[in-house]
């Protein structure tokens, strides 16, 4: 017996989002083709490990992936890094032209979810920021992420497709994701007793968004499939102070921050647009994901 | 306002990508003449076109480069040891098929990837100058269009642009590299060898064929010596700066055919038809009047005389060609 074509392809399956969206989908029975660079379960047949950067390498699986009419593009290269000289061209090639690489082996697609970043805006102009501030991104990732947007979005015009844009912000519940992002770094310190290092005064606000959220959000898209870009944030926006204390007491210490001079900034995304238009609703409050993190890591 | 320029082109290594082309060249013979010292890369040493006097006589360097090659990058490093500024106007328009993802790799490589693996090469510029396109802006959410209309491009060539005006940001931002990018209208004039509609319409017009004329749209037309102007004062002016490029005049396309009939005396009959997709652009000038301090001084239909009768010697000079041939 000729086995169900599966349509759904995720890549960057094997990523840190992509895993835990991988077991959500199991559970809900939802079947999948898996892509990725690495292999982390050699026993699955639907999964193809290949890098999207290698053209050759698409061709052997073409044939598998012809019924495919949903992708989920989770693989991208993070790079928190500013010199285009340095990362520049290897960030152009994982995540513009690996993404125009995937298009061409999924001539039958009808809908696409892209996950993109709220680097694409640089530096806030005003919080909240809304899906049309402007993008003067100031990382490599950021721009690498405005670009392939700018290209999906004429390619799904040209072909018919509904495309959906995930503008992420800071994704956290993930010890391995991220290194430099703040909250695992904060965990770390205070677990191993070193006072945290806080650049500026640790004022800045951030909605950071737990991994549980950012996953519903593609469980919500996967049920709805509305087209359009959109903010996907976390439902509070603590200081890095409150983060601090909120460590601080789940862990049992007092640890008391070390203020380093930094310009910083408010970060905040307004999800109105993802709430309202794709029904998306953050439902875990930052107590509650810190201390699910802080959980994960002391395992 | 007072504008201060301030940046001595005088003695300054200059480096042109896309030297060869119509503003190019023409830049190029500009720049010489306020004594830059000026290096031009092209992809094709085989072409020079207008500047193969310059080269011949060495008053330039010409150094043959794709930029989509890293490794020939990579090994005329030492020539781009020292430049100062570079003006970046390397561009392809003519895809077969413009939406295609061929097309779209191809605009990765050379808008993108090319650009980057020049500014691995280029370590103490003063300055960068780069020539993007109204094409970022798609079909413009109003007109006349300023520089803060939101940027859609609905072209590949478009988002290439668009994509090299972020990088550059990037890296100008990253390196502290004051960088103007001037968003041009359609260029025309002399040495216009686009498949646009203006030198499609001349050559038709100079051989009585009849001209399709797609459903009428408002365009900004800019006569080359009026960007070359903006360059220069861009060049001199050398800050952080972005600007729309072109008259803020609009000229409907039927109004451009009839001056071309009526110039070139032509008996081309006008086929009217339709097209979907078309939109009319036309530039808000004031930042780049106030800022740049420039006025466009060529109106169309002097651009088009202009345009008509280096077409014509072209025509003129290939006929030559085939006669002497035979």
């Amino acid at each position: 017996m000729k086995a169900i074509p599966l349509k759904l392809l995720i890549t960057g399956a094997s990523g840190n989002i992509g895993t835990i969206l991988g077991t959500r989908l199991q559970k809900n029975n939802i079947p999948f083709i898996g892509l990725d660079i690495t292999n982390q379960d050699p026993t699955n047949n639907n999964f193809f490990q290949l890098d999207i950067t290698d053209k050759n390498n698409f061709y052997r699986n073409k044939s598998d992936l012809n019924d495919v009419d949903t992708l989920i593009h989770l693989a991208s290269k993070i790079d928190a890094g500013a010199d285009v000289t340095n990362t520049g061209i290897e960030s152009v090639n994982v995540n513009i032209k690996g993404t125009l690489n995937l298009l061409e082996h999924l001539p039958n697609l009808k809908n696409i979810l892209f996950t993109s970043t709220y680097m694409v805006y640089g530096i806030p102009q005003q919080n909240p920021v809304a899906e049309n501030h402007i993008q003067e991104p100031h990382t490599v990732y950021g721009t690498s992420k405005v670009v392939a947007e700018k290209y999906l979005q004429i390619y799904a015009q040209e072909k018919g497709i509904d495309l959906t844009i995930f503008r992420y912000m800071g994704i956290y519940g993930l010890m391995s994701h991220y290194a430099s992002q703040a909250i695992p770094i904060f965990i770390k310190l205070i677990a191993s007793g070193k006072s945290p290092i806080i650049y500026g005064n640790g004022l800045q606000r951030r909605n950071h968004l737990f991994i549980d959220d950012a996953i519903d959000a593609i469980l919500v898209w996967i049920n709805n499939k509305n087209p359009g870009v959109f903010n996907i944030g976390g439902a509070d926006s603590p200081t890095n102070l409150d983060l601090i204390s909120i460590i601080n007491e789940s862990m049992d210490k007092r640890l008391k921050p070390v203020f380093k001079k930094s310009e910083q900034y408010d970060f905040i995304t307004d999800i109105s647009k993802a709430v309202s238009v794709l029904h998306f609703q953050p439902k875990t409050r930052i107590k509650d994901g810190l201390s699910r993190t802080i959980e994960k890591f002391l395992e | 306002m007072r504008i201060l320029l301030t940046f001595k082109i005088a003695k300054k290594k200059i480096l042109i990508t896309g030297g060869t082309g119509q503003v190019g060249s023409f830049l190029t013979q500009k720049l010489l003449e306020n004594n830059a010292e000026v290096t031009v890369l092209g992809h094709n040493g085989n072409n020079l076109k207008e500047i193969k006097g310059l080269v011949d006589t060495k008053k330039i360097k010409f150094v043959e480069c794709d930029l989509t090659n890293e490794n020939r990058i990579k090994a005329i490093s030492p020539l781009l040891q020292n430049i100062d500024f570079l003006v970046h106007l390397s561009s392809k328009f003519r895809f077969s098929e413009p939406n295609s993802l061929p097309s779209a790799h191809h605009t990765i490589e050379l808008d993108v990837k090319g650009t980057i693996f020049l500014l691995q090469q280029l370590k103490q510029l003063q300055g960068i100058l780069f020539t993007s396109s109204i094409a970022v802006y798609g079909k413009p959410s109003y007109i006349p269009t300023d520089e803060l209309c939101p940027t859609r491009p609905i072209s590949f060539y478009g988002s290439g642009k668009l994509a090299t005006e972020k990088y550059l940001k990037l890296h100008s931002k990253n390196k502290d590299i004051p960088l103007t990018i001037l968003r041009l209208s359609g260029v025309y004039g002399q040495r216009n060898r686009s498949e646009q509609a203006i030198p499609i319409f001349i050559r038709k017009a100079l051989r009585n064929e009849p001209i399709n004329l797609y459903e009428n749209s408002l365009r900004d037309y800019i006569h080359v010596s009026d960007v070359i102007e903006a360059i220069m004062s861009a060049i001199k002016l050398n800050q952080n700066g972005l600007f729309n490029i072109g008259t803020g005049i609009e000229s409907p396309s039927h109004l451009v055919v009839e001056k071309i009939i009526e110039i070139t005396k032509s008996q081309s009959e006008i086929l009217h038809s339709e097209k979907s997709g078309q939109y009319d652009f036309v530039c808000d000038i004031s930042k780049s009047t106030t800022e740049l301090g420039i006025k466009p001084k060529i109106s169309i239909e002097k651009g088009l005389a202009d345009e008509i009768l280096w077409h014509k010697n072209q025509i003129q000079k290939s006929t030559n060609n085939d006669f002497k041939r035979e």
